[in-house]
């Protein structure tokens, strides 16, 4: 029997090594031929021959497996493609059913797929789905909630600060470092009234990400709002204020306040974290009048 | 009398035995589960999307040097060129009699800057020189200088000097994958309820591999067994072991050869002792009491991608120093934090996770001499049924036949690395003979080890000769 097992065993090696070797082949078959397909999109075709054409890509995506490799091909070939012609693959992913078939899995059961949906639509610039996702920001799945306050912020922008104030999660730093790289790709100028709104929430889960974007966008005038961080009773939060000031310039106005409410910490660590921050700031403060 | 303890002992052996198994085969099926969570989870967590942000953590790589003259060059420039946007080096020679040193003088265009005090919390042989580059390329290399003491002591100097939240402990003569630290940080950045307290990657055998600049160009199969038979023996434990253990939150072991950490908690445990041989179990069994004791919540999280390579040893006399060192290690460590032993303190770290450690991981080699002994005594004796003797010994060398291969299937059908059917094959093949070549080897290494510890012969770290990759 245990001979048998082995044998077996050998069995399912070799099958996974053939597998394998098919799936890498396959994957860049489809990989070439969806470039083709592109390519196809841009040249003076009709649209029955061009649909034609792209029926093996119909076909393909109709597995669940099949579906997520086509996605991850035509999103890799999109990021590449996107800055010429956007157009052309929303219209292709129209074509060939892909729109259609991730709106009916945005509301699936399955977290994976949930997540992978949502990740997919803020890829492909889908922005028609937004409504769909906003139940899902604060789902009780970590990554599919966290992909859903990515694409709020990939559609919605600054105006989605608004939503952020009622997170009911801790937001990790990965998800800060995706919702940061997202504002600032697509909406580079900020839009202040946004800001100074989700400012002005006392839920402890966004102070981070709001200290983040401030110095991502370096607003020197929002320095006040990281500098009242510096005594959270959260000590990390204390850290990634003092991290925050350090990129920007700090004069002894702004050190003052600190400095007067420094003896009235009973936390050591925060102590000595702000006083190592003050003296700091002190001596640069020294150095410039030198 | 006599029949019973006769029967004891023997069902004693079996029992264990089964267990034993009982615990491999769990570990199949945890890992099974914990990677494929894993793998739907990593396809959320594309390091490319955090490239170039600059609200990373920043790390400070720690890597102890002592006579590595012939590799130190190719090491460090391959150290330099890792992909992190924020991250320092700290090379520590430690009291190397060779020529590390002026060579690494000489090329990095390092300059003597003043002396002065690292942090104090951590015990080490104090720097006598540190040295900076000259030349903007090399600006986060930083040299330190100082006598010999060991490789604890030399990473507790780096850590002491390191000015980062994260500190990533290697050695000199590893050869790290460029995207390592991007895929280290990954727990880090992405735990919000529990903080981590050290994480790890699996460790992949580089013997014979196409390596240029210090970089791995092509992954090949060593040429020597014992080498190739380690392969395995590697998959075999850190994708079954440490990828189980990390699902149930039981990692107890990050290897020393690639280990992150937050500073601040290096700090408040007092890094690595330098009193044993076993400093990284030992780290890993401190930082853990610790959190225990503070009860805060924490993991030890470990990365099943092979993120550094190194190289193994690939002849009889090597492997059995290396794990006559490790066997060492084990006691000391063992023995230290005994208190832990079945102590409801420590919560699933004292009734459970320590408990393993000596029940199957310290005992098993005893347990295996003393069957050995048992089953020469039988011989001599003539009282051996070998009808039967033979029957088990053919199902306990199938049994560790299909843990062996279930361990390459799945490694397989995860990672690319070896991907080749004749190298597979030669892997299979490979851990087929592990119980006549590379076993008895081992399991002599661990009992002169664990002699060597009872006896209290004196001892050191054991020289472990490099024939270069």
């Amino acid at each position: 029997m245990l001979l048998l097992g082995i044998v077996t065993l050998w069995l399912m090696l070799s099958f996974t090594i053939f597998k394998n070797n098919y799936n890498r082949k396959k994957s860049k078959e489809i990989e070439h031929k969806l470039i083709d397909s592109i390519v196809l999109n841009y040249k003076n075709l009709g649209v029955e021959t061009k649909n034609n054409k792209l029926n093996w890509v119909k076909d393909y995506i109709n597995t669940e497996n099949g579906f997520w490799n086509f996605s991850f091909i035509f999103v890799k070939v999109h990021n590449v493609a996107k800055a010429t012609k956007g157009t052309t693959f929303r219209a292709m992913a129209n074509n060939i059913g892909l729109i259609m078939s991730l709106t009916n899995k945005l509301k699936s059961n399955n977290w994976y797929t949930r997540g992978k949906s949502i990740w997919l639509t803020y890829e492909l610039e889908l922005s028609d789905n937004w409504k769909t996702i906003i139940p899902y920001r604060n789902d009780k799945n970590k990554l599919v909630r966290r992909e859903a306050q990515i694409a709020l912020v990939t559609f919605l922008g600054w105006k989605s600060l608004v939503f952020f104030p009622y997170a009911e999660f801790p937001i990790s730093l990965w998800q800060q470092i995706r919702i940061i790289d997202k504002l600032k790709s697509y909406y580079p100028t900020p839009d202040l009234a946004y800001l100074d709104k989700a400012l002005k929430s006392k839920n402890p889960f966004i102070k981070e990400l709001l200290i983040r974007i401030i110095r991502s966008y370096k607003l020197n005038d929002y320095k006040w709002y990281i500098i009242e961080q510096l005594y959270s009773n959260r000590i990390d939060l204390t850290e990634c204020a003092i991290e925050t000031l350090n990129s920007f310039e700090i004069s002894s106005e702004d050190i003052l306040p600190v400095y007067n409410k420094l003896e009235y910490t009973t936390n050591i660590v925060q102590h000595e974290m702000i006083s190592d921050f003050v003296s700091h700031q002190k001596h640069q403060e020294l150095l410039k009048t030198t | 009398m006599q029949y019973i303890i006769k029967e004891s002992i023997e069902y004693f052996f079996l029992i264990y035995g089964i267990i034993l198994f009982l615990i491999y085969f769990g570990f199949i099926l945890l890992a099974s589960k914990a990677i494929s969570k894993n793998k739907k989870t990593a396809t959320f967590l594309n390091i490319n999307d955090i490239k170039g942000a600059e609200d990373l953590p920043s790390v400070t790589l720690v890597a102890p040097a002592y006579n590595e003259g012939k590799t130190i060059l190719v090491n460090v420039n391959s150290l330099l060129s890792i992909e992190y946007p924020y991250y320092s080096l700290i090379v520590v020679n430690d009291g190397s009699t060779d020529d590390s040193l002026t060579k690494l003088i000489q090329t990095f265009d390092l300059e003597e800057i003043t002396l002065y005090q690292g942090a104090t919390e951590i015990k080490h042989i104090p720097a006598k020189r540190i040295f900076k580059s000259t030349n903007i390329k090399y600006k986060n290399l930083t040299i330190i200088d100082k006598d010999n003491g060991g490789r604890a002591d030399a990473l507790n100097c780096g850590i002491a000097y390191a000015q980062t939240n994260l500190v990533l402990c290697t050695d000199a003569d590893c050869i790290i994958e460029q995207d390592a630290l991007l895929k280290m940080v990954r727990p880090y950045l992405e735990e919000t309820d529990r903080e981590v307290i050290a994480s790890g990657g699996a460790i992949g055998i580089a013997n014979n591999s196409i390596i240029k600049n210090g970089i791995i160009k092509e992954v090949k199969v060593p040429k020597s067994i014992i080498a190739r038979i380690q392969v395995v023996e590697y998959i075999r434990a850190f994708l079954l072991g440490r990828m189980a253990w990390g699902h149930v939150d039981g990692l107890m072991l990050v290897s020393g050869a690639f280990g992150m950490y937050p500073r601040r908690r290096l700090l408040e445990v007092g890094g690595f002792d330098p009193d044993t041989v076993g400093e990284d179990l030992e780290l890993c069994i401190r930082l853990r009491s610790h959190m225990e004791i503070l009860k805060e919540p924490y993991e030890v999280i470990y990365i099943p991608e092979v993120l550094c390579w190194t190289e193994a040893p690939s002849t009889p006399k090597v492997f059995i120093t290396q794990r006559d060192r490790w066997a060492r290690g084990l006691f000391e460590v063992i023995k230290k934090h005994r208190k832990l032993f079945l102590n409801k303190k420590y919560n699933k770290v004292g009734t459970v996770f320590f408990p393993y450690w000596v029940f199957f991981e310290f005992a098993a080699p005893l347990v295996e001499f003393l069957g050995l002994i048992y089953i020469l005594l039988y011989l001599f004796f003539g009282a051996i049924n070998f009808p039967i003797a033979i029957a088990l010994a053919i199902c306990v060398y199938l049994l560790g036949c299909i843990f062996s291969t279930i361990a390459i299937l799945m490694f397989t059908k995860n990672f690319k690395h070896y991907s080749r059917p004749g190298v597979i094959f030669k892997l299979v093949i490979a851990s087929y003979l592990e119980p006549f070549i590379n076993h008895p080897l081992l399991l002599y290494g661990q009992i002169k080890g664990y002699l060597k510890k009872i006896f209290r012969v004196k001892t050191t770290w054991g020289t472990m000769t490099r024939k270069g990759f």
